[in-house]
């Protein structure tokens, strides 16, 4: 794939434009109109999508290069950046080859689970920041490296937990800070989508295109197959499971609730009861931490149908509510004198009282827009964005545990916080973290 | 056997608002029911359930104050027992020792070794045990259980149910004080430890766990209506409590949130017990004895049993149930009514053609197991119990078992033999 005259275009984005007569500049540290230079890695539906609208609703925002190990997903992301942005950008099918290039800025990782935290680790030891999509990491032990590869290398690391940069989020938390919701006493979570029984499928030829063993990375070598390669999601080895999309609510919760430290219990109940799947991870997930001051309980499921997240139609309108009885990704946060509806594509939020009253509202929209114009922000700023990688390994940690806790039986675990070890539980800490292949190491050093 | 129409002598075993009100419809649900004791350690009450039965029956029933004359006398078929629950156990395994029949209110034990023991005085005496989870014999809550049995909610996935009260008053522990005149304070205690009186133990016995279930003595409705439609399950073989107390830093030991997991195998059994919102509301009489839903989701007693093919809100006042489908689309619903009279019904017929009432003691002992594994989960530190379902043993924690098995004062022991 040629250039074609990205370079020209680009003014490199080092030299730094002072703000405010300010003269102390980090070498860094850029003009609020810098040009910045992305990079996408594993532009699928979702981050071909997301780092588009990044360049859309900033300025001065371009995409070298596009890297992707199946050749079939690089030539669609050519032709639609070039059909919604107006110009092509280079490819590239190893994504260390991205991490060289000086002129990249900042990358976008969309790739399965199991890429993020070694792509966004090798990211910050080459310079870059990093947009990683949800659940950051694969486990515990990884998301704490990847925060140290952030602060060790100065690298803005925002994850795509967007709920982070959304308005009506930030008034949620906000009105619930305050005071007027009282005491937070109980937090409820629901994640229950629709879905079908998951088949296995015997094992294939490698499609033409597609380097099998670079899709593989760092999880351990299997023969090709197209329901681990289409069906990453049933699968340990790659995902988190249906918490995966929960993870917004439980980053969205936390949040609200002013960003607790890690649960000291908690209680995870999982299986495949229902369509009776032969997949690892579960259909349906009951999950209860006990934080100190409060209870929080997320309900996971892909086997109702007939729930809905929030209508497109309602995520960019402020002035509309969802039906909340059978909105399948909503929040409930129980006060000592209200209780608050909170939904998480817009939706916003919705707070009754006595006698059924509504309190007090606001209408909320989608927040995709706000958290990528925050990202590009604070890579001219330098300051730590909206889902900065810290709470987000937070909030990741407590899918992790309740993953844990249903493979170790569906057992309550203890949590030693501070060294982020499950206590008096070795079966449970071997689960802390995953094992990688040779040439895919995540260092204990980064 | 009593013939049908035969005549039905009752006596009544704790005579406050609960007990006055199921003995007065009870009285007066079916022909031939008399009420002919009134059994009360505290002459402060009593009095409304003497006067209004006499107006009611035509006799004045008598005033008796220790329930072993109850038991004695053999004019009486059954008793109703409205104690608080530190008693429920041992009366009723001494009314069937006497012979009599029991109705006996919830939460119909205080632990699980009581509730075994009673079912198997009820065998062993052949009596019947109504316990008084009146949903059991509610035509709308048989309807839901139906509609779930025929398969059209789809497979049973997830199933959450909530007891969340609105808020309460705080419990300042009082100084001990004179026992009361007229109250036999020996006779209240009963089977609890010896105490010198304390007027937050006797007007607030809810609050501690040597005389109460706490808040989920009234949750354990809403769990037994759980079990019901969903086929009677057997025991969880799991269950794990968080919770405490958040609305007042007083004196009480029960916590104000709980909430639970109870673990059914195939699929799981939360429960949200609570007592701090006001914004929960129970279901109000036009709710209860007319045709209207409530809020659901600002409902204090409702269940949500997640299907494949669709969501039940189910409740226990009387509001019935409603099926949603997509879009809150309603797919099934039907009106309920209060069920304490039919209830009520059920124990007399019961009673006179010796059929299992429907809320025999051997399935309200299970619901009943609920409430007690639940609150051994909290009180030995928020800790998941394993169950043993066949023993009914915690086997991961002695602490709970010593809670299971309760402890009495001589000569109010729960016989090992009943």
């Amino acid at each position: 794939m040629k250039r074609r005259d990205f370079l020209g275009k680009t003014v490199a984005g080092t030299a730094g434009i002072t703000i405010g007569g300010s003269s102390l500049i980090l070498s860094s540290c850029r003009g609020a109109n810098d040009r910045v230079i992305l990079a996408g890695i594993g532009p699928g539906n979702r981050g071909l999508s997301t780092i588009i609208n990044c360049c859309k609703v900033s300025s001065n925002v371009e995409i070298k290069t596009v890297c992707d190990i199946n050749d079939m997903r690089l030539e669609r992301a050519v032709n639609e950046i070039d059909k919604q942005l107006g110009y092509k950008p280079n490819t590239s099918g190893n994504m260390k080859e991205v991490f060289d290039d000086k002129d990249i800025d900042a990358v976008w990782v969309s790739t399965p689970d199991h890429w993020h935290a070694l792509a966004t680790i090798w990211a910050c030891q080459a310079g870059k920041d990093v947009y990683v999509e949800k659940t950051p990491s694969l486990c515990i032990w990884e998301g704490r490296r990847m925060i140290e590869a952030a602060r060790k290398y100065k690298c803005i690391v925002q994850t795509g937990f967007q709920n982070r940069s959304g308005e009506y989020n930030k008034s949620a938390r906000d009105y619930i800070q305050s005071g007027k919701l009282g005491q937070v006493v109980h937090v409820r979570i629901y994640n229950l989508l629709g879905g079908s029984k998951w088949l296995s499928q015997p094992d294939a030829e490698i499609p033409e295109g597609l380097n099998w063993d670079a899709w593989l990375g760092p999880a351990a070598y299997r023969p090709y197959n197209p329901g681990v390669h289409r069906g990453w999601g049933a699968f340990w080895d790659f995902n988190v499971g249906t918490l995966n999309d929960a993870g917004h609510q439980l980053d969205l919760a936390r949040m609200v609730t002013g960003d607790p430290g890690h649960p000291g219990s908690i209680y995870g109940w999982g299986g495949n009861k229902v369509w009776e799947s032969e997949r690892e991870t579960p259909e349906l997930q009951s999950i209860t931490y006990d934080y100190d001051k409060f209870t929080m309980t997320c309900e996971n499921a892909n086997v109702m149908n007939y729930m809905s997240k929030t209508h497109t139609d309602i995520r960019m309108d402020t002035s509309r509510f969802p039906e909340w009885k059978t909105n399948a990704d909503r929040i409930e946060i129980y006060g000592t004198l209200g209780v608050m509806f909170l939904g998480r594509h817009g939706g916003g939020w919705q707070v009754f009282g006595k006698d059924e009253q509504i309190v007090d509202q606001q209408g909320g929209v989608h927040p995709d827009r706000e958290h990528q114009i925050n990202f590009i922000e604070c890579i001219r700023n330098r300051k730590q964005p909206n889902a900065d990688i810290e709470q987000s390994h937070l909030s990741a940690t407590l899918i992790h545990m309740a993953n844990i806790a249903y493979r170790t039986g569906n057992r309550q675990l203890l949590f030693d916080g501070l060294n982020e070890k499950f206590i008096g539980n070795d079966k449970a800490n071997n689960l802390l973290k995953v094992s990688y292949r040779d040439k895919y190491m995540i260092p204990e050093k980064v | 056997m009593i013939s049908r129409n035969e005549r039905v002598v009752l006596g009544l075993i704790g005579a406050g608002g609960r007990g006055t009100q199921v003995i007065l419809s009870m009285q007066k649900c079916a022909p031939g029911v008399e009420v002919k004791s009134i059994c009360e350690v505290d002459h402060e009450r009593g009095g409304r359930a003497i006067s209004e039965l006499e107006k009611q029956q035509g006799k004045k029933p008598q005033r008796i104050e220790d329930m072993r004359k109850v038991f004695e006398d053999k004019d009486i078929d059954a008793v109703v027992i409205a104690t608080p629950v530190h008693w429920h156990a041992l009366a009723t395994i001494w009314a069937c020792q006497a012979g009599k029949d029991v109705y006996v209110e919830k939460n119909i034990s205080h632990n699980i070794y009581e509730g075994r023991k009673m079912i198997e005085a009820g065998e062993k005496y052949n009596r019947i045990i109504q316990c008084g989870f009146q949903n059991m014999s509610a035509p709308y809550n048989m309807l839901a259980r139906d509609y779930i049995m025929s398969g059209k909610l789809g497979k049973i996935a997830l199933v959450k149910a909530y007891c969340m009260l609105p808020g309460h008053n705080p419990q300042r522990l009082k100084e001990d004080s004179e026992v009361p005149e007229g109250l036999n304070w020996d006779l209240w205690l009963g089977p609890a430890p010896q105490l010198p009186y304390n007027v937050s133990y006797h007007k607030g016995s809810g609050d501690f766990w040597i005389f109460s279930s706490g808040t989920l003595g009234d949750g354990c409705h809403v769990l037994d209506l759980a079990r019901m439609v969903l086929d009677d399950p057997d025991h969880p073989k799991s269950v794990f409590c968080a919770g405490g107390r958040v609305l007042f830093d007083d004196n009480r030991e029960i916590p104000d949130n709980q909430s639970i997991t109870f673990d059914f195998e195939d699929f799981p059994l939360t429960m949200e017990s609570s007592k701090y919102g006001d914004y929960m509301s129970k279901a109000t009489p036009e709710i209860r004895y007319g045709n209207k839903f409530p809020n659901w989701p600002l409902n204090s007693d409702r269940m949500e049993i997640y299907g494949t093919e669709g969501m039940m809100y189910l409740e226990r006042h009387g509001a019935g149930w409603q099926v949603l489908g997509t879009d809150a689309e309603v797919l099934a619903q039907e009106y309920g009514y209060f069920p304490d009279e039919v209830h009520q019904k059920d124990f007399i017929n019961s009673i006179r053609t010796r059929k299992i009432p429907n809320s025999d003691i051997e399935q309200g002992h299970k619901s009943a197991t609920l409430v007690h594994l639940a609150n051994m989960s909290y009180r030995v530190g928020k800790k998941q119990l394993l169950f043993d379902i066949e023993n009914e043993r915690v086997t991961n924690s002695e602490e709970a078992n010593i809670i299971s098995r309760g402890r009495y004062r001589t000569g109010y022991e729960i016989p090992e033999i009943v």
